[in-house]
């Protein structure tokens, strides 16, 4: 069977954001940690933060691809799962084997 | 009463003695200091500041004094004391001011944390504040001397005092200190400058301070909402250049200036995050063209 | 000279903050003394939950509520720091009690309130040391110690590891292997101590000491301590333990025996004796009674009262003050080393001058 992890924000309830011109600022009360997200990464958490119940890669997938129309699916699956991988280093993002 | 209406002698009783009370913005300090440079500083920076009786409250007890030991009178020292004890280590007596402003800096920037507190200048025009944050070396003191010079009135040239839930920003005027080349392009654009004597071979090079003028001492009661960030940049010659900056760039600029952001939290976050959103965000490349450099500012001002 | 702060004021204040009402009018030398004491955020804490800082003054209140959003920031770094080294060590498998402020935060015990706690003091089993060492600098954290000299002074004549660092975080951790130096002669039982050691349900793997040996620990660190720049300090922290711990009598009948057998019978004498004077705490009359065993000859009895009474006075500048605390600086650094070899490294201490400046 395909491999769908699921993705979860860490204390979703401790993060506090705001958006401009596309980019993401981000505090996490958790760490203590202010973030600056470009583009792609502030989108990928505020998917994840859409979702605080935790949110499946093909569904993660097709929500990010919605906004970034021209890149081709195989190369964005990478990309997020990148973005995925520096989120969960900086404690705001998990993995669960749900 | 402001300083410059104590009688003949009596600043010097009162530094020498129970302490002289000036009000500076929000806060209260007490001065105490028996060297004779820090007594004609206070005299000619000060000047306009009110002076405060012992029965109103003092946020700060500060003194400049030499220590005990054999620099008391050989290659005399000065020491920095805050509420009576001994902040840093000892300077030469002749940069016995510098210590006093500094300490003072320190004071402020470790203890209001009524306000999150951040490295910038602060300038005000038509109520709405121009807050410069920078590292040293990026010609923010001499931006900020400039802009004074040309009307602009002074909140502080080190410490942007900003009131979390409505983001104005709170006065706080002192002498505007200069290092190093800084001091003669401002003694050459603003002749009229109340500059005091430049001591040298201070830990920053050269340091002179500049008297804050009578209004922007008058007027420190009066708040500022947001209005510009601006990033300076000095390029020796560059031609001069304002550019578009990022509101994500420009909060993560604040935050990284910032003394208490942590202390704040959250409310840190969006105090900064509201500032933000509500002031319009450029970069400043300029080469020494300080005219130039005034004229892009007041254009900003004038802009609708 | 006007402008002094009157000593008392802060005594005063903290041994009844209800008088701290709207008719009050010392809040600049109250400020001031409690600033000097490291007692800001406590006062502040206290006002606050009598509902008595609506009535200070707008000046005053702002350093009262500033101290609080400090104190405030400052546990949930402390909790952070906690969680950190607790996923750091659990690897070892080694049981970590952990001391003093992180001890009060995690524990959620009174003295946490209000106060700025910067390092985190954990105690490990002595052998786990070099286990405990290794993990933690894998972990980030660096000695803060290089000299080899102050290495020699905290691995064999104090119960420490050189304070280690975070590279990143810049956050202090301690840790011990014992709560009393080795070399002073006085051996406290580890083991009794991991024995009797209380387990955090919040964190796994971490405990704090049995409310007894807390006890003990605080009235040892401060009345062999060689710094009593804090002690007023740590004695308002130990009074807050006793109050929180003694409501129970189980507590009160199992100090003394404690105090008996981990050899600390002295400092708790101290420690109820000076709760009593400064605060009014009153332990019950058997446990008084147990303790005065362990009182101090007539002779020094009286000097140490001189002394301690001076050097806990908050008031730095008052010259008896600084002689008194000098004075119980040595006597702190007497009963932690033989006297030869204090002498030596206070002379070392005293040569090497590569303390970063502190200018701005």
């Amino acid at each position: 069977m395909h491999d769908d992890p699921m993705w979860c924000p860490v204390a979703p309830d401790a993060v506090a954001w705001r958006e401009w011109e596309g980019e993401v600022v981000l505090y996490n009360h958790a760490t203590g940690d202010t973030h600056h997200l470009d583009p792609f990464g502030g989108s990928v958490m505020l998917s994840l933060l859409r979702h605080p119940g935790g949110i499946r890669m093909r569904a993660l997938l097709q929500e990010i691809s919605a906004g970034f129309e021209t890149e081709p699916i195989a190369q964005l699956a990478g990309d997020i799962e990148r973005v995925l991988a520096d989120l969960a280093r900086l404690h705001l993002a998990v993995r669960t084997t749900a | 009463m402001i300083v410059g209406d104590l009688a003949a002698g009596e600043l010097r009783r009162r530094l020498r003695g129970s302490g002289l009370r000036v009000r500076i913005g929000p806060v209260v300090a007490e001065v105490r200091s028996p060297f004779g440079v820090v007594e004609s500083a206070m005299a000619m920076h000060y000047a306009a500041h009110h002076v405060a009786t012992h029965a109103e409250f003092a946020d700060f007890h500060v003194a400049v004094s030499p220590p005990f030991g054999p620099r008391r009178w050989i290659k005399r020292q000065s020491l920095f004391h805050f509420n009576g004890n001994v902040a840093f280590l000892p300077l030469a007596a002749t940069q016995a001011f510098a210590l006093l402003e500094w300490g003072l800096n320190w004071c402020i920037s470790s203890h209001c944390h009524q306000f999150l507190i951040v490295h910038a200048a602060v300038l005000e025009r038509d109520g709405k504040a121009l807050i410069l944050p920078a590292p040293p070396g990026s010609g923010k003191s001499t931006l900020c001397g400039a802009l004074v010079a040309c009307g602009w009135r002074l909140f502080s040239d080190e410490l942007a005092l900003i009131e979390p839930n409505g983001d104005r920003l709170i006065a706080l005027p002192r002498p505007i200190s200069l290092k190093n080349e800084s001091i003669a392009t401002i003694a050459g654009f603003w002749p009229d400058a109340a500059m005091s004597p430049v001591v040298h071979e201070t830990a920053k090079g050269s340091v002179a301070y500049v008297r804050p003028p009578a209004t922007s001492v008058r007027l420190a009661g009066r708040p500022a909402g947001p209005g510009w960030i601006v990033l300076p940049q000095y390029v020796k010659n560059a031609p001069t250049e304002l550019s578009s900056l990022s509101r994500c760039e420009a909060f993560m600029r604040l935050v990284d200036n910032a003394f208490n952001y942590n202390v704040h939290g959250r409310a840190g976050f969006d105090t900064l995050a509201d500032l933000v959103a509500a002031s319009r965000c450029f970069r400043f490349r300029y080469g020494g063209d300080l005219q130039e450099a005034v004229r892009v500012f007041d254009a900003l001002a004038a802009a609708p | 000279m006007s402008g002094d702060p009157a000593p008392g004021i802060l005594f005063e204040a903290l041994r009844d903050i209800d008088r701290l009402g709207a008719a009050y009018r010392d809040w600049e030398s109250l400020i001031r003394q409690a600033r000097a004491a490291d007692l800001l955020g406590t006062l502040a804490v206290r006002l606050a939950t009598r509902d008595l800082l609506g009535h200070v003054p707008a000046a005053p209140r702002a350093h009262l509520t500033g101290a609080l959003y400090r104190c405030r920031a400052q546990e949930a770094a402390v909790r952070r720091e906690v969680e950190a080294v607790r996923g750091i060590l659990q690897p070892l498998r080694i049981p970590v009690i952990l001391l003093k402020g992180a001890a009060y935060v995690m524990a959620e015990l009174p003295p946490a309130r209000g106060r700025m706690f910067s390092d985190v003091d954990i105690l490990v089993p002595r052998d786990a040391l070099p286990a405990v060492e290794s993990t933690l600098m894998l972990g980030g954290y660096a000695t803060t110690h290089p000299h080899p000299y102050d290495q020699r002074y905290y691995r064999r004549w104090r119960h420490e590891l050189p304070p280690m660092q975070h590279v990143k975080r810049m956050t202090i951790i301690d840790v011990h292997h014992t709560i009393v130096a080795d070399i002073s002669g006085v051996h406290v039982d580890t083991a009794a101590l991991f024995a009797a050691a209380v387990p955090l349900a919040a964190v796994p793997g971490m405990h704090v000491l049995a409310p007894v040996d807390m006890v003990l620990h605080s009235a040892t660190h401060l009345f062999r301590n060689e710094d009593l720049t804090h002690g007023y300090r740590d004695l308002v922290d130990l009074d807050a333990l006793l109050g929180r711990f003694g409501a129970d009598p189980a507590f009160w009948s199992a100090l003394p025996a404690r105090a008996s057998q981990l050899g600390l019978g002295r400092p708790l004498y101290y420690a109820l004796h000076w709760t009593s004077r400064m605060f009014g705490t009153v332990a019950p009359a058997p446990v008084t009674a147990a303790v005065a065993a362990h009182a101090p000859p007539a002779g020094r009895r009286w000097l140490m009262e001189k002394l301690v009474e001076r050097a806990l006075r908050p008031d730095a500048r008052h010259a008896a003050t600084l002689w008194a605390r000098r004075a119980m600086y040595v006597r702190g650094h007497w009963l932690k080393m033989p006297m030869p070899l204090l002498a030596w490294h206070l002379t070392v201490k005293a040569f090497r001058r590569d303390e970063p400046s502190a200018l701005p």
